[in-house]
């Protein structure tokens, strides 16, 4: 934050002091990896802070750690999917063969062509692993963007945990969950800018613009692959809303477009699904933040509809799981049964000012930092967010 | 001859089964353009297509790129509002996608209905046809296939070599102007009955003021 003032009068002061700031974040980032357990708290604010997980590198190990899959997946042996007689195959082939454009420019035929093989592998092991699974058109969007940054083995494993959480409610046998998260997007509008809202409204535009940015985490829409990987670095890090709290703040961001398009469905529909390819990430990203802390699913939710979507009750046991990530060998397992019932004994001091209580304000502290909020806001509502975002481990 | 300069506002869509190239028809009559990498539609995509119509007259196309995955179906809906025209795309050189064309057609009507009850302006395209598969069902009996299912006509088009697009694009915008013209002279029909029912309210009405 202070550099962009400085930026101005030194160029290369500023550019000297990027670097540092990064070395700074690769340390952090080691550091958090190194303890044990992993600092996932830490890694979150990471990956949501500017510039996320800097490097694919990074994101290798890191991805994994805030999905709590563990690192000895790679050990196993992907098994073979028959192709033959398999429902899904011929779709996913279809949707596959038609992805080209996510695979880097340069990238040889030969190359991407086998990387198209693993894309298919992949998606029909973990439909096949998941029966409950349904496979939709973006899904392959998604998939694609893990296998070109972890490669299929890990890939496959981070896919299968993100389908049963925060992608479940895209996968069920209809897409009545996902307009149900869709409904989510205009009263984060209607709070942010009335004038916006009400246009659309007018318009009778929908929400269906927006459908392809949240189940593909906006992979089927940005063309530079930095850019979709920086907003994975948040999306993991965050609610499985998160997406559509970012859908609304870009139609915030171009709220001026929006108003000056002719109030008609064809002509606003056009305008919002065009989306241009400048954004300003990092300044979206902490303002999706912000909305988040301000305007909380919970709070929206009645407007919404009434019922609630899976991804979001089941984030909560897989938030839970998350913070409890230990490599798998007996002497950790006994220490961490003896920190379990420290934490349990810690959980049940609840009158008690206690330490982890100073640690919350420490974290949200970070937080502030990390996503620009305004500090009352977040003190207001931090105990609504905490639990989600994992400041109580 | 006719009033000069009218414009047409005709909201047209494009269905069919995934991967049978709705998308590339479209760009193709919309831009010029082709290419072998377009992704999978998501949901909804929208372009315009302005054509000069007769001397001076201005037929603006709304064209509405519906994504062919089946789960989308119930979030597209809506987008069929008000439409007066359809393409139902289809694949040539894959069967399947042929056998989709009355599921398609059958959603497409159950969907939309014109004044007088009957579906609106449909058009066949059977795409793909430079990898020149001949359908089991060409010539003659495609005529047949369309007259028995309420198609318009059917085209056998390419959006890669730019074969029969135009045309059949124009084709349909003929057949929206023929059923306009049929609803009006339907309505012109019924508006003459309409002041004789409403001359005897009237004049009811008008006791009724007197009083």
């Amino acid at each position: 934050m202070k550099t962009s003032k400085i930026g101005t009068s030194s160029s290369l002061l500023n550019g000297n002091q990027n670097e540092d700031r990064r070395q700074r974040k690769v340390a952090d980032i080691a550091q958090a990896l190194r303890a044990s357990p992993a600092d996932v708290a830490a890694l979150r604010r990471m990956a949501i802070s500017e510039g996320g997980l800097l490097t694919d590198e990074i994101r290798c190990q890191v991805w994994p750690r805030l999905l709590n899959v563990p690192p000895n997946i790679l050990e196993q042996e992907p098994e073979m999917v028959e192709r033959d007689n398999n429902k899904d195959y011929n779709q996913v082939l279809l949707d596959v063969q038609r992805s080209l454009r996510r695979f880097p420019p340069g990238m040889p035929d030969e190359q991407r062509e086998g990387l198209q093989e693993e894309l298919i592998d992949i998606i029909l092991r973990v439909l096949k692993r998941n029966p409950q699974l349904h496979y939709y058109q973006g899904y392959h969007d998604i998939v694609v963007t893990f296998l070109l940054v972890l490669g299929e083995r890990l890939a496959t494993a981070l896919v299968e945990k993100l389908s049963t959480h925060h992608l479940r409610d895209f996968m069920d046998p209809t897409m009545d969950n996902t307009k149900h998260i869709l409904n989510y997007l205009m009263p984060i509008i209607e709070r942010v800018n009335p004038e916006v809202h009400d246009f659309m409204q007018q318009a009778e535009v929908g929400t269906v613009f927006a459908l392809s940015w949240l189940i593909t985490w906006f992979g089927h829409v940005l063309s530079d692959f930095r850019h979709v990987v920086r907003l994975y670095d948040f999306f993991l890090a965050c609610h499985p809303l998160m997406p559509i709290y970012f859908a609304a703040v870009i139609v915030l961001y171009r709220e001026e477009e929006v108003l000056e398009c002719e109030c008609d469905m064809a002509m606003v529909h056009h305008l919002l699904s065009q989306i241009p390819q400048d954004l300003p990430y990092e300044t979206l990203i902490s303002r999706a933040g912000d909305l988040f802390v301000q305007f909380p699913p919970s709070e929206l939710a009645r407007e919404a509809a009434s019922h609630d979507c899976m991804a979001t009750t089941t984030f909560k046991d897989f938030d839970l799981a998350s913070t409890q990530q230990r490599p798998d060998s007996v002497l950790r397992r006994r220490r961490r049964q003896l920190q379990q019932q420290q934490e349990a004994l810690e959980r049940s001091a609840v009158a008690r000012p206690s330490v982890t209580r100073r640690f919350v304000r420490l974290a949200v502290m970070g937080l502030t930092v990390a996503l620009g909020a305004a500090a009352l806001a977040v003190v207001n509502t931090a105990l609504e967010w905490a639990p989600k975002l994992d400041l109580f481990p | 001859m006719a009033s000069a300069g009218k414009e047409h506002l005709y909201k047209v869509l494009v269905i069919g089964d995934l991967g049978v190239g709705k998308t590339s028809i479209i760009r193709r009559y919309v831009h010029h353009t082709y290419s072998h990498n377009y992704r999978a539609t998501i949901g909804v995509d929208f372009a315009l297509k302005v054509l000069r119509w007769g001397a001076d007259d201005t037929v603006r196309l709304q064209l509405w790129d519906i994504a062919g995955q089946e789960r989308f179906g119930n979030m597209t809906r809506v987008y069929y509002r008000e439409a007066t025209g359809a393409f139902i795309v289809f694949d040539m050189t894959r069967p399947s996608t042929f056998e989709a064309v009355l599921k398609w057609k059958a959603d497409l009507d159950s969907k939309l209905m014109l004044a007088d009850g009957r579906g609106i302006a449909t058009v066949l395209l059977a795409n793909k046809c430079e990898q020149g598969h001949p359908l089991p069902a060409n010539g003659l009996k495609m005529e047949q296939f369309c007259k028995e299912h309420g198609f318009a006509g059917c085209f056998e088009t390419s959006a890669k070599d730019n074969l029969n697009i135009d045309e059949a694009a124009n084709f349909l915008v003929t057949q929206i102007m023929a059923s306009e013209h049929a609803l009006l002279r339907r309505a012109a029909a019924t508006d003459t009955v309409t002041p004789q029912l409403d001359r005897r309210r009237r004049s009811d009405g008008c006791v009724g003021c007197l009083k």
